[in-house]
């Protein structure tokens, strides 16, 4: 296509050349209404983000910043969330979305809608009683831990620096899983059964068929939703924010509490710094996977 | 034929819709109402009830002039009155937190009061302290009209179960009887370690206060000796034991919530708790928070009427704050204690359960630390404490960590 | 037969510990919400109340502003989608179907909104609204909330479409159609479950949003779920109980309707509805 697009500003006002335009035209009014409302709705922001985290105190919040004791600490805790978040999620939703797509099971919508609603739930509501559920006095999994005689005493899953991340995250996968399932069953209705069917004629497992049709048919849809857990990896603080503010001891501090907390004492420069670091390390993620399905696309076009 | 229905409802659908927002946005730019007739007053949604009524007979009084009363919440007034202020759009009168005061000051967002002080409310009609909160070198940006502060709440059961005649006095009156009380599943305290930064801060620098640290507009003037004191109480409490490891995950209505489940003995509390225990059945009594060698002291907190330096109606506003600041409307809108003495003399202030509260705020308090830089240092703070409190560090080093931070981000003052 | 029969099991199973995973915190929320005040906190804690109460429904129908907040959200959410999916269809479509150079340059910098914290878009979203006189209304929460639904939309829609074969829209033009009509009749009903996620996504997306709801609202009349379950919190305490009741009240109209939208997912192209 980019080909045919070069070809015909040489070839010049041929037919073929002006309907080539034509189509150019159009595509690029169709983007036009997004992108103006995009724009409308986010430059101002970033551009006065980017012009506080360069002027001097923006780069004084830099210096605090990197300077200040934790803030390795706050990089590994947010390296370790995001990872686990991102891939429990995957993995949860995706076998969530391929059992609702088994042919054993009745009634697939009532279970997809009802596995659904750790999302619909408010968040607040719902990482409050994670909240309870972890606690050592008043929690149930450590009661019924307990009580099956899996620990000897409760454990501080929320007190405890060593396993208190490990913990959120949890709870972060049990958030984001159902929307993981929602975009893969979509994906998975486009797949045609013919295909299925016949690698199943071919003498294909179970695993083979997914290995090699369904988990290719989807990738695109796999690579966004893996986006997506990033930038929410990346940008959500309700979770922690109610269940442990950042504690005990900055063991469950990431980089969008550091901003909330800089919000939050009117630190506009430290806001402007942290997000500088957050929107930057999300765009590297979103280049590649745009990269990666642009040449997704070239590969099927040629 | 169908082809055309189909996406004729298609195109019909798209146009609605910005046809139905563009007539939105005309219509909302195109109204608007008079601003020197109303009053928009910013709420918390607990004061509603009796500042309806208090609106109500302003009203009456004012016939010129119609207040729109707004309710905040708890949990997201401070992002909107932070927001509305850096805008430049902002009501006319907020009701806001005295802490949270001195960063809108400092911006340069506030109107100032001070000529709304005089004989009819006079400067030293109010808690002292009160005032210094909301007040630097060039004006005061606010009326208080709520002053309180923590002080001891204990179990008197559990302490008589233990033999102990009545609550601790001093520092080590209140580790020995901690260590009493602990056995089994009942601890001796307990510290709010895991919900606002500020709550536990505040604890933390009240000790360091009474240990000898200063507090000078709104910036608390550190030394390690009695910072590391402070963290031996807070922190070093729960790694030793004598405090409740819970400490560690729970907050202000969570650590209430031990005490009446019988799980920790005493702890430092509100008023307003006091009145739940009762409720439920406790057999609860309040004392002053003990000191190093006697009462010890409080950072003390409260709520005031402020008037954005953009408000609208800015006669309008001062002229609800000067009605709302009277003695007696601030003695029906306060849920513990009036910011102005002469307003504090009911009965209601002084019952058995409230006057050790009242004793310490009036004698024994010092209004928060609210300087900007010095919140901005608060998570540093916390994570310190919790850290004390996991045994990662000592006292000593806690102390030091916080004096360094302190001297870094205010400047060797600090 | 046997083989089968193992995967049927192993089916049930799945679905039986998905059912726990999700649903064992939401059954705390409902029994929460139907245990009185004092039971809540109990040590050692117990999953059913030992008094059933309905008392915090009583409260959250009679002495709350939750009916009204909830179809303030319904509404929100409702416009964020249809506007969403207006604007993401034309945009997903076109990155999907036409090639042009700003192509890739465009689709990056609609994903960027999605990298922007809240907390930095705040304020000037604040002042925008307010300039066009919208604080404090349903549509100006609705707009604001397109920054959050529109980048990921647009490439969910531009996914489904790109999977679609080309060779199905063509038909209808060689047929005499036009092109929009083989977008009305043949890609979107083939795309109809990727658009039916997208829509639910945005719809969730404006159904959860906290921080710009808080502070672009002032008044019940505009106020959404999330920002009035705030209601139930004082300065000292928190009726949980209340929050409980309103959130499993909030939750279960939604459920439903997201039961009955599945429907919409089990069409897929070979299943017909595809003739070309």
């Amino acid at each position: 296509m980019t080909a045919a697009g070069a070809a015909a500003t040489i070839a010049g006002p041929s037919p073929a050349a002006r309907a080539a335009r034509s189509r150019r035209r159009t595509g690029l009014a169709l983007t036009l209404p997004a992108v103006l409302v995009m724009a409308g709705l986010t430059i101002v922001p970033v551009v006065s983000v980017l012009q506080r985290a360069v002027s001097g105190d923006g780069r004084a919040a830099f210096g605090r910043l990197v300077g200040s004791p934790d803030f390795v600490q706050v990089l590994l805790n947010t390296a370790v969330w995001t990872v686990v978040a991102v891939v429990g999620a995957l993995v949860v939703g995706h076998a969530a979305a391929l059992l609702m797509h088994s042919r054993h099971l009745r009634l697939a919508g009532f279970w997809r809608g009802l596995f659904m609603i750790p999302w619909i739930i408010p968040n607040v509501v719902g990482a409050t009683v994670w909240k309870w559920n972890f606690s050592v006095d008043y929690g149930l999994v450590n009661h019924w831990l307990l009580q099956a005689g899996l620990i000897a005493e409760p454990v501080g899953w929320l007190s405890d620096p060593s396993v208190v991340l490990i913990a959120l995250a949890v709870v972060q996968v049990w958030f984001t899983a159902p929307f993981i399932m929602l975009m893969v069953s979509a994906a998975l209705t486009a797949i045609p059964e013919e295909r299925i069917e016949a690698a199943r004629i071919d003498g294909a497992g179970g695993v083979a068929v997914l290995r090699h049709i369904i988990l290719p048919a989807i990738r695109t849809t796999t690579g966004l939703a893996a986006l997506l857990m990033v930038v929410w990896a990346l940008n959500s603080f309700t979770i922690i924010w109610v269940a442990t503010g950042g504690g005990p001891a900055g063991a469950s501090t990431i980089l969008p509490i550091l901003i909330y907390q800089a919000f939050q004492t009117g630190d506009a420069a430290m806001v402007s710094a942290v997000a500088l670091i957050q929107l930057v390390v999300s765009m590297v993620f979103a280049a590649i996977y745009v990269r990666a399905v642009r040449d997704d696309m070239e590969e099927a076009a040629s | 034929m169908r082809v055309r229905g189909r996406t004729a409802a298609f195109i019909g659908v798209t146009a609605a819709m910005v046809i139905g927002v563009a007539a939105t946005i005309i219509y909302s730019v195109g109204t608007g109402r008079d601003p020197s007739r109303t009053v928009t007053w910013w709420v918390p949604n607990w004061d509603t009830p009796i500042a309806t009524d208090l609106v109500a007979e302003f009203e009456a009084q004012n016939p010129d002039l119609s207040v729109e009363m707004v309710e905040t919440t708890s949990d997201t007034m401070a992002n909107k009155i932070s927001v509305a202020l850096d805008s430049g759009d902002p009501p006319d009168v907020i009701t806001e937190l005295a802490s949270r005061t001195r960063t809108s000051i400092a911006k340069g967002a506030l109107a100032d009061l001070s000529d709304l002080y005089g004989p009819d409310m006079p400067r030293s009609d109010f808690i002292p302290g009160a005032l210094d909160a909301v007040t630097n070198d060039t004006g005061t940006y606010a009326v208080p009209y709520r002053w309180d502060c923590i002080a001891l709440i204990y179990n008197k059961d559990l302490f008589a179960a233990a033999g102990i005649a009545g609550p601790p006095a001093t520092w080590a009156e209140l580790e020995a009887t901690a260590r009493r009380l602990t056995s089994g599943d009942v601890t001796g305290t307990a510290w709010p370690m895991s919900g606002a930064a500020e709550d536990l801060v505040r604890r933390y620098l009240g000790f360091a206060l009474a240990a000898g640290a200063r507090s000078e507009n709104g910036i608390p003037l550190l030394d390690v000796a009695s910072s590391q004191a402070a963290l031996e109480i807070v922190g070093g409490s729960v790694a030793e034991g004598w405090a409740s490891r819970s400490s560690l995950e729970v907050d202000n209505t969570e650590v209430r919530e031990l005490f009446i489940n019988g799980r920790i003995a005493m702890y430092l509390g509100g008023v307003f708790d006091v009145e739940q225990q009762l409720e439920a059945g406790m057999n609860v009594g309040t004392a002053l928070t003990p000191g190093p060698d006697g009462p010890g002291v409080q950072a003390a907190d409260g709520w005031g009427y402020l008037v954005p330096a953009a408000a609208k109606n800015p006669t309008g506003a001062r002229r609800l704050v000067e009605f709302l600041a009277r003695a007696e409307n601030m003695a029906r809108l306060t849920m513990t204690y009036p910011a102005r003495i002469s307003a504090g003399g009911d009965a209601r202030f002084h019952d058995q359960y409230r006057e050790p509260h009242y004793v310490q705020l009036a004698e024994h308090s010092v209004p928060p630390p609210n300087d900007p830089a010095w919140v901005g240092v608060n998570p540093f703070v916390y994570s310190t404490i919790q850290a004390v409190a996991l045994g990662q560090v000592t006292p000593a080093d806690g102390a030091r960590a916080i004096q360094a931070e302190a001297d870094r981000v205010l400047g060797p003052t600090g | 037969m046997s083989m089968r029969r193992l995967l049927a099991t192993a089916t049930w199973v799945g679905i039986a510990i998905m059912a726990i995973w999700t649903l064992a915190p939401i059954a705390v929320m409902v029994s929460t919400s139907l245990k009185p005040r004092d039971e809540i906190f109990a040590i050692p804690p117990v999953l059913l109340p030992e008094t059933w109460t309905l008392d915090n429904y009583v409260e959250v129908f009679t002495n709350s502003s939750m009916p009204r907040a909830f179809l303030n959200s319904i509404l929100a959410a409702l416009l964020v989608t249809v506007m969403t999916i207006l604007l993401c269809g034309s945009v997903g479509y076109a990155l999907a179907r036409f090639r042009f150079r700003s192509a890739r340059p465009i689709a990056l910098f609609i994903l960027l909104g999605q990298m922007v914290p809240i907390t930095v878009l705040l304020l000037p979203l604040y002042e925008m609204i307010g300039a066009m006189q919208l604080l404090d209304t349903i549509a100006g929460i609705a707009i604001a909330h397109l920054v959050i639904t529109v980048p990921l939309v647009t490439w969910m829609i531009r996914n489904q479409v790109a999977a679609i074969p080309v060779e199905l829209e063509e038909a209808v033009l060689i047929d005499g159609g036009s092109r929009f009509d083989a977008v009305t009749y043949v890609t979107l009903p083939v795309a109809a479950p990727g658009l039916a996620a997208a829509g639910m996504y945005a719809f969730l997306q404006s159904w959860h949003e906290f921080v710009l709801a808080s502070v672009l609202t002032s008044s019940t009349s505009a106020r959404t779920a999330p920002v009035a379950l705030t209601e139930f919190a004082s300065e000292f305490k928190v009726d949980w109980g209340s929050t409980m009741a309103a959130s499993v009240v909030l939750s279960v109209p939604v459920v439903i309707a997201f039961i009955a939208l599945q429907k919409y997912f089990v069409r897929g192209l070979a299943s017909g509805g595809v003739k070309g």
